[in-house]
């Protein structure tokens, strides 16, 4: 079947195209070029006047996986404020802070989104992670395994293991855990609370395996880096929410030596000690570190004001924070000698200093940041705010009296303390267009997504061309996904399966009986139960096809 | 003269009815064959008001229900306005989140009754079910104001979560009363059974009769004359209820806890001879 | 033809431990555990162990279908269905797979989803939904504990191999040796487990299990420093309570493990929020974890593919389009006392014994090959048994661990997502 997008605006930065009028040609999932002979087309869509641009990726959103069905059993009252019934096509679900995976797909699907990336899959849980993911309709996904916690990885480093080795347990981990990427959250501190430590600066000594975050980190992306996987080191850093943790982050970010590295909800990171509150805003030296080094990403986690829940893998940080919990109410958990996890409610309001100061630190750090191909527009959904105020957050970037007005409703003390007014940048289509599709699927390594030219997948998405930024982003036209029509007007009409996105570089074997001897003696799971076959990874993920994206390994 | 609203039930309804969209508020202006049209949820099905009810009258800001039974759920949810009374028992959630007016069940009602409500009255001439002024799962607080007036017995956890309001209860009240109660007054004229008070945080639990047992976790402060309490009984006078000829003594036992939760709730024993 | 086969590192479904070490061998169509079974799993495997052919028959009204009829159970099946206004779906005692099949006819048929055991686990999840929890997983459990407390619960009735598995292992990740006390503290059935290799007695401290609720309230008044007038607590003299407390400060994992069904009396919910608060409170000086022990007739995996699909956990309604969440007025006990529902699809994959109440409505039975029942069902259509007959998932006790089932032998009985995604094509 042949379908063609006559004459939309299309934006596709990877193809260096900012708002060229162009006709698109979609044969069996992919864009294909015009064709030259006579050949029937089978659909039309008319596309003038609209925007078009490539479906959007999230590459940092908690979707699936053991907390994340935490924070559904424990928030139903959240899940009553926000039904979907049932439709023809639709089943009934519901959750806005903690959607159900259901609710998940069919929102994201409506919103122009066509992939998410679940960013802390616990190797341990991973098989819940795949299973989630594969009750989340129509998107494409993929999800980052959490490594430097484990106690595998921190003995081997105690041990002074060689490089090569932990490059063979970093691939044999990918393979296992059926992942796309490498994610380390607050490195060593989750292990750290097991042993009753309460805070692990970059520099400061785990108190049982004498290792630092330093060290974690810089032996984790050169890891990536050998291995070729494409993304880099995805880093929940030391510190999240701590005030001075600007200058901790300022330290993860060279504990990389240069090599690159991707750190994650970067506001979260971002608070200096100064003023009367002790709480201010670190933006612009985050910024400029950013801006000077370009072997560092991040994505920004912004806040909104509204009731949300946060959600990580920290239970450090989680246990630290959970005062705040709003209702109150929180889980942490102590997880199998890989991880941990903690749940904790949370309401962010404008008339809270913090809150608002929060809320301005993020847009700074996303206004100052000058490379939209480093910088990503996520709100670490749900910990900042569920990812259906994207459009909203839009609208912020690209409208600067929007922004500034909403600036004006603050808490008076924290517009005080923020930049933020005198900021006159506004983000374009086209800076957007970067942020949202053509950059993730870039450092995500993900060939054939995040553009509309000839080759790509045809995930595309056709809007409304409208003043209003939040409204073109809220209800796109058409969606499709590898060519198929599954929205229309904000609603879903039709429910496909997305694929799942891995890599498997190459490594070892050898690691494996180092490892099995490790399970049998400390572990309650066989290794075998413990590895994801392609088999059971198709099973767990409801059918989903398995996308393996190369990794160009470099020599030792 | 105007005749009040009436829906007399035809027959007993196969499964349990949803009436949370007969109140004063909702039926508002709508004419006797709107009314009679208003789909029901009932299992999978809508049963129209009309097959479900002989209906009569006019006048919706006084709703009278005839032949009620136990398997109509939530009359009252959310009204904000005006008075339902019920002749018959009525099944749950009665009163759920009722922001005012007045329901007057002549009947016993089922579990959850008042929860969530903020202000007005409710009156149940027979027995409450369990979680009477309580918070259903997830929910922060249960009865949040206004006043509750139980002619015969509650069933278990009275008052879990309540934030504020006024419960009063003639008869006997069952396992857990006051549990984790925050704030407010219950009042019991019979007796309370087992665990009275567990975890309770504030809030006022007013007992005629002391329960066989208390919880270690409370701590007796002795007997007392609290003169506040004169007030308050006064206040009850003019209920329509057995706690307006509450004795106007005011000797208590005060029982202070649950210290297990940095509980500074009362329990009051009232001390008559 | 099934032949000779032994395999190792099976996965066992029988209880929410989910051992994966057994070894099991099918001689002769016979099934047996040969290694690393329990009391448990060997009489469950047992009671599977062989398949008679008259048992792989379908039956309608009591009557044995023909050869290849099972689309004719179906059909009959499909038929109840679409005559109900209000049905209950429970049992849901299958895996992964046959829960995702389930949620989605539910959702087609606007059911009501509960699982039996939703009761104890609504315990559980109440104190989630109210205030939570720090709790750990079994790995942790055997690597770091250096005391377990055990309230309400021996662990071994229910999870046989709780202290062979976690507690007496003899390799440890941070010591060479590591000294691990065991309090019991309720009423225990079997203490015997809790002797250490080295002959080391646990301390055990009887008492009623409704008076646990105040014993925990007691013991975070000695926890937080302040003074309590009685001598003793359900039999239970405060110097002992502070001995636990000394104890639980002075450890440097503690853990407090309790298992809902075994707190099986009214309101046990604000028992474990209390033992959930001390938790808590706890960890302001040292490290202490609750352990929930659960997943028994894998009601977890019920449960976690529920809350992931639909949002609310279970019991849920589907009805009217809309889910609704309502663990009081839901359970299949109250539905079918009330009249509530009319007609009862019961799933019960695992265990032959695990026959749904007893109903005068239309009710569908997917059951055990071999399932007895006093009130014959209306259809009864036996399925296969996961980690025996077909391969799938299940989830553990700690709820992180899901495990993959393998298949161990061939025969015709249908999985019962077949059977269930079979219905669905129907209505």
């Amino acid at each position: 079947m042949l379908i063609k997008l006559v004459g939309g605006k299309v934006y596709d930065p990877a193809n260096n195209e900012n708002g060229v009028i162009r006709d698109i040609f979609v044969q069996d999932g992919c864009i294909v070029s015009r064709p030259h002979d006579h050949s029937r087309i089978d659909e039309t869509y008319d596309l003038n006047g609209k925007i078009v641009m490539a479906g959007a990726i999230d590459l940092h959103t908690h979707i699936g996986g053991g907390k994340v069905n935490i924070a559904r059993a424990m928030l139903p009252e959240d899940h009553r404020q926000d039904i979907l019934e049932r439709s023809n096509l639709t089943r009934s679900c519901c959750g806005r802070a903690a959607p159900s995976t259901l609710a998940t797909g069919y929102r994201y699907t409506e919103m122009g989104y066509t992939a998410c990336f679940e960013p802390a899959v616990l190797p341990i849980n991973a098989r819940q992670a795949h299973m989630e993911m594969g009750d989340t309709p129509i998107v494409d996904k993929g999800g980052y395994a959490l490594l430097g916690n484990d106690d595998f990885f921190l003995r081997m480093m105690a041990a002074n293991e060689d490089q090569q080795l932990i490059n063979d347990y970093v691939a044999w981990t990918l393979h296992a855990a059926k992942c796309i990427g490498i994610k380390v959250v607050n490195p060593g501190g989750i292990s750290a609370f097991k042993f009753n430590q309460r805070k692990l600066d970059v520099d400061e000594e785990h108190s049982y395996y004498r290792l630092t975050p330093r060290q974690i980190l810089k032996t984790l992306t050169r890891a990536l880096h050998d291995l070729g996987v494409p993304h880099p080191l995805h880093v929940h850093a030391s510190n999240l929410g701590v005030p001075g943790s600007d200058d901790s982050t300022l330290i993860t970010m060279g504990a990389a030596e240069g090599l690159p590295i991707h750190i994650t909800h970067i506001q979260f990171h971002s608070y200096g000690t100064e003023g009367d509150y002790k709480f201010s805003s670190g933006a612009a030296r985050i910024a400029e570190a950013i801006n000077k080094n370009s072997n560092v990403s991040v994505d920004v986690g912004q806040i909104m004001f509204g009731q949300t829940v946060t959600a990580s893998g920290d239970n450090m940080s989680q246990h630290r924070n959970a005062h705040h919990a709003n209702p109150k109410k929180w889980v942490v958990m102590d997880i199998e000698c890989d991880a941990g996890c903690g749940v904790v409610p949370f309401k962010y309001r404008d008339k809270n200093f913090v809150n608002a100061l929060q809320w301005a630190i993020g847009l700074e750090i996303f206004l100052l940041v000058q490379d939209p191909w480093r910088i990503f527009l996520t709100t670490d959904h749900p910990n900042g705010a569920p990812f259906t105020s994207y459009p909203h957050l839009i609208k912020l970037l690209m409208d600067k009296s929007f922004r500034k007005s909403v600036l004006s409703t603050i808490h008076a003390d924290a517009i005080k303390m923020t930049t933020l007014g005198s900021i006159e940048r506004e983000y374009s289509l086209y800076e957007i267009a970067i942020m949202t599709r053509a950059a993730p699927a870039k450092i995500l390594g993900l060939s054939g997504h995040g553009h509309i030219g000839v080759g790509a997948n045809a995930d595309i998405v056709v809007y409304h061309t409208n003043d209003d930024p939040e409204i073109m982003f809220a209800k796109p036209l058409y969606v499709f996904k590898r060519g198929e029509l599954v929205a229309k007007d904000g609603a879903i009409v039709k429910i496909t399966l997305g694929d799942i996105h891995i890599v498997k570089p190459e490594f070892d074997g050898a690691i494996e009986k180092r490892l099995r001897a490790y399970f049998e003696r400390y572990h309650t799971v066989n290794l075998d139960n413990f590895k994801i076959s392609d088999d059971e990874l198709s099973e767990c993920g409801n059918g989903s096809r398995m996308t393996i994206h190369p990794c160009n390994k470099r020599p030792s | 003269m105007m005749h009040l609203l009436t829906l007399k039930l035809k027959s007993i309804p196969r499964f349990r009815v949803d009436l949370s969209p007969i109140t004063p508020d909702q039926l508002g202006k709508k004419n006797l064959q709107e009314i009679c049209s208003i789909r029901l949820e009932s299992g999978n099905q809508k049963i129209c008001v009309g097959d479900l009810f002989n209906v009569s009258g006019s006048e919706s800001n006084h709703i009278v229900i005839k032949d009620s039974c136990d398997k109509l759920d939530r009359i009252g949810q959310n009204m904000g306005t005006g008075a339902i009374t019920v002749h018959g028992s009525v099944g749950s959630y009665t009163g759920f989140g009722m922001r005012d007016g007045r329901i007057t069940i002549h009947g016993n009602s089922g579990d959850y009754t008042a929860s969530g409500m903020k202000k007005g009255a409710l009156e149940i001439r027979g027995n409450a079910g369990h979680f009477l002024a309580s918070a259903i799962p997830g929910d922060k607080y249960g009865l949040m104001g206004g006043i509750v007036i139980i002619n015969g017995d509650a069933g278990d956890r009275v008052g879990d979560r309540m934030r504020r309001g006024t419960v009063l209860i003639e008869g006997n009240a069952g396992a857990y009363c006051a549990s984790r109660m925050l704030a407010g007054t219950i009042a019991v004229m019979g007796k309370t059974a087992d665990f009275t008070g567990f975890a309770m945080k504030r809030g006022t639990l007013i007992l005629r009769n002391a329960p066989d047992s208390m919880l270690a976790t409370f701590s007796d402060c002795g007997n007392h004359d609290l003169l506040y309490l004169k007030f308050l009984f006064k206040s009850w006078r003019k209920l329509h209820s057995k706690f307006s000829e509450f004795p106007a003594q005011v000797r208590v036992q005060r029982l202070m806890g649950d210290r297990a939760c940095d509980g500074k709730g009362e329990i009051l024993i009232c001390q008559d001879t | 033809m099934n032949k000779l086969a032994s395999r190792n590192n099976i996965t066992c479904p029988f209880c929410g431990l989910v051992c994966d070490d057994l070894s099991t061998s099918l001689i002769n169509e016979k099934l047996e555990v040969t290694a690393n079974g329990c009391s448990l799993s060997k009489l469950a495997f047992a009671q599977l162990s062989s398949v008679n052919a008259s048992d792989l028959r379908p039956r309608v009204s009591g009557k044995p279908v023909g050869d290849n009829e099972l689309g004719h159970a179906i059909a009959e099946a499909a038929g109840l269905l679409r005559g109900s206004a209000q049905p209950l779906f429970s049992g849901l005692m299958t895996d992964v797979s046959g829960m995702r099949a389930i949620t989605s006819l539910a959702d087609r048929c606007g059911a009501i989803l509960d699982h039996p055991n939703s009761a104890a686990l609504t315990r559980n999840l109440s104190v989630l939904q109210n205030s939570g929890w720090i709790t750990t997983t079994f790995s942790e459990v055997k690597n770091r504990a250096d005391l377990i407390v055990l309230v309400g619960t021996d662990a071994v009735t229910r999870f046989p191999r709780f202290f062979e598995r976690l507690v007496w292992n003899k390799d440890h990740l941070f010591s060479e040796e590591l000294k691990r006390e065991i309090v019991y503290l309720g009423d225990i059935k079997n203490t015997q487990p809790g002797v250490a290799p080295n002959g080391r007695q646990p301390l055990v401290i009887p008492c009623n299990q409704e008076k646990l609720g105040e014993i925990m309230g007691a013991l975070r008044c000695i926890a937080t420093g302040k003074h309590i007038e009685a001598t003793e607590i359900a039999g239970v003299s405060i110097q002992v309570l502070e001995k636990l407390i000394s104890k639980l400060s002075n450890a440097r994992y503690g853990v407090i493990v309790w298992a809902v069904a075994d707190l099986d009396f009214p309101h046990a919910e604000l028992t474990i929020q209390s033992l959930c608060e001390l938790v808590k409170y706890l960890n302001k000086t040292t490290r202490t974890c609750g352990l929930p022990l659960g997943g028994n007739d894998s009601d977890l995996t019920a449960n976690q593919v529920t809350t992931w699909q639909i949002g609310f956990s279970l019991p849920v309604s589907l009805a009217n389009g809309r889910p609704s969440y309502d663990p009081h007025h839901f359970t299949t006990t109250s539905l079918l006392a009330q009249g509530a529902v009319d007609t009862l699809l019961w799933v019960s994959s695992y265990q032959a014994q695990r026959t749904p109440p007893a109903t005068k409505i239309p009710s569908i039975v997917l059951g055990c090959a071999g399932m007895q029942f006093e009130n014959e069902p209306d259809v009864f259509i036996p399925v296969a048994t996961p980690g025996l007959d077909h391969s799938g998932h299940i989830f553990r006790s700690d709820t992180v661990v899901a495990l993959p089932l393998r298949q161990l032998r061939t025969n015709s009985l249908p999985a019962v997502a077949h059977v269930i995604g079979a219905l669905q094509k129907l209505l």
